[in-house]
């Protein structure tokens, strides 16, 4: 994700979007075109208004209402007292990792991105609201590509293609339904997370 | 443990609640009635649907107070019913009864002289006059119960969740101002 950025530049082969090399875009033309939600979220100083349309400073208060209640957080920011004046970040109303989770989503969604990066995007929120999530996030994929990261298979399993690293290595890759048939690491992992839900009376 | 029917999860449900939490729905006049409880709240009546009694919630209490208020089911869950876009879309009649609940949820007196500050143990103790009278309060130092909203304004949260604004301290006498020097 980081050479997708240009964090860092390959040292080695080539990154490419649409077959043009990342390092040919400029940067304001590859951060435009790319949002990501991270694990690590961060918050800055100013409203959950203001923090969701970051990337969108005129988007309208309906507009802001709308992401937000795609991302599974109109809810809980409701409820606050303040609502989407809310001051939050440093010296603000401190929020939970699934609320800022939730908040970064909801930004990501605004910024209407060609492509989405959801770096473990929902590995704060419980069960209930990441599928909630989840179905949101996959109709947003019409019309745009994204990647996403996750340990928790469950997020994963309507991907077109799936990639599964090992170590470092590239070990899988195929359709849910290719890499079960191949009863490999994916299938494996699968299995455990699969049992682990339905001993907490999930699946 | 059947693998086969690994993919099927309840996509109908899913697609559902997806709509849910994409779709705005907007309460409006012509196809919401609030009506005066007994107890002094508000019941509903949306789309064939009664609510024996509704919360009304700001989403956005300072920069749109009447707009975009949020109507919610009354119980512990208060699962939003929908949307007010613009108060002022209503019958005057209706928009004074959604004020009135309005002003009871965001009660906020206004502190408008310091009397008194005193700190212990890690509290302060406050004695002011607000517009709604005198009053004392205990703070927790620290933490988030002393808000700068930007400019002269602040917000004090008091240990039982009370919220008093302090709308420009410059305001305030030298003396006033001294005695919350510690605290803002």
């Amino acid at each position: 994700m980081n050479l997708l950025l240009r964090l860092y530049d390959t040292t080695g082969g080539n990154v490419l979007i649409d077959d043009v090399n990342v390092k040919d875009l400029s940067f304001s033309s590859l951060h435009g075109t790319i949002a990501m939600v991270s694990q690590e979220t961060y918050i800055f100083m100013g409203t959950v208004a203001e923090n969701i349309a970051y990337a969108r400073p005129n988007a309208t208060h309906e507009e802001i209402l709308r992401a937000s209640m795609q991302a599974g957080a109109h809810d809980f920011i409701c409820k606050m007292p303040d609502g989407y004046d809310t001051v939050i970040g440093s010296s603000g109303r401190e929020l939970s990792g699934g609320e800022k989770q939730r908040i970064s989503i909801a930004r990501a969604i605004l910024a209407d991105p060609k492509i989405l990066i959801l770096d473990e995007a929902t590995a704060s929120v419980d069960t209930e609201t990441e599928l909630a999530i989840q179905a949101s996030l996959d109709r947003l994929t019409r019309g745009r590509t994204i990647l996403s990261i996750a340990h928790r298979l469950s997020t994963l399993r309507n991907a077109n293609r799936l990639v599964v690293l090992d170590d470092g290595r590239l070990t899988e890759e195929g359709s849910h339904r290719s890499l079960i048939e191949q009863k490999g690491t994916y299938y494996k992992l699968m299995q455990l997370q699969t049992k682990a839900l339905a001993m907490r009376g999930l699946e | 443990m059947d693998w086969n029917n690994i993919e099927e999860i309840d996509e109908e449900q899913l697609l559902k609640e997806s709509e849910e939490l994409q779709t705005i729905r907007y309460l409006t006049k012509d196809n919401a009635s609030f009506t005066p409880t007994p107890g002094g709240f508000l019941s509903l009546d949306y789309q064939d649907k009664h609510y024996d009694r509704v919360f009304i919630y700001r989403t956005f209490p300072d920069s749109e107070p009447e707009r975009f208020l949020s109507v919610r089911e009354a119980d512990e869950k208060a699962k939003e019913i929908g949307l007010i876009e613009d108060l002022k879309q209503f019958e005057p009649e209706q928009m004074q009864m959604i004020r009135e609940q309005l002003d009871m949820r965001y009660y906020t007196p206004v502190i408008q002289k310091v009397l008194e500050v005193k700190d212990e143990y890690g509290y302060a103790y406050f004695q002011v006059e607000t517009n709604y009278g005198r009053c004392r309060f205990a703070v927790q130092m620290g933490g988030s119960n002393v808000l700068h909203m930007g400019g002269w304004r602040y917000q004090i949260t008091d240990l039982d969740g009370n919220r008093y604004i302090l709308e420009d301290l410059s305001k305030l006498s030298a003396s006033e101002q001294k005695k919350l020097d510690l605290y803002l």
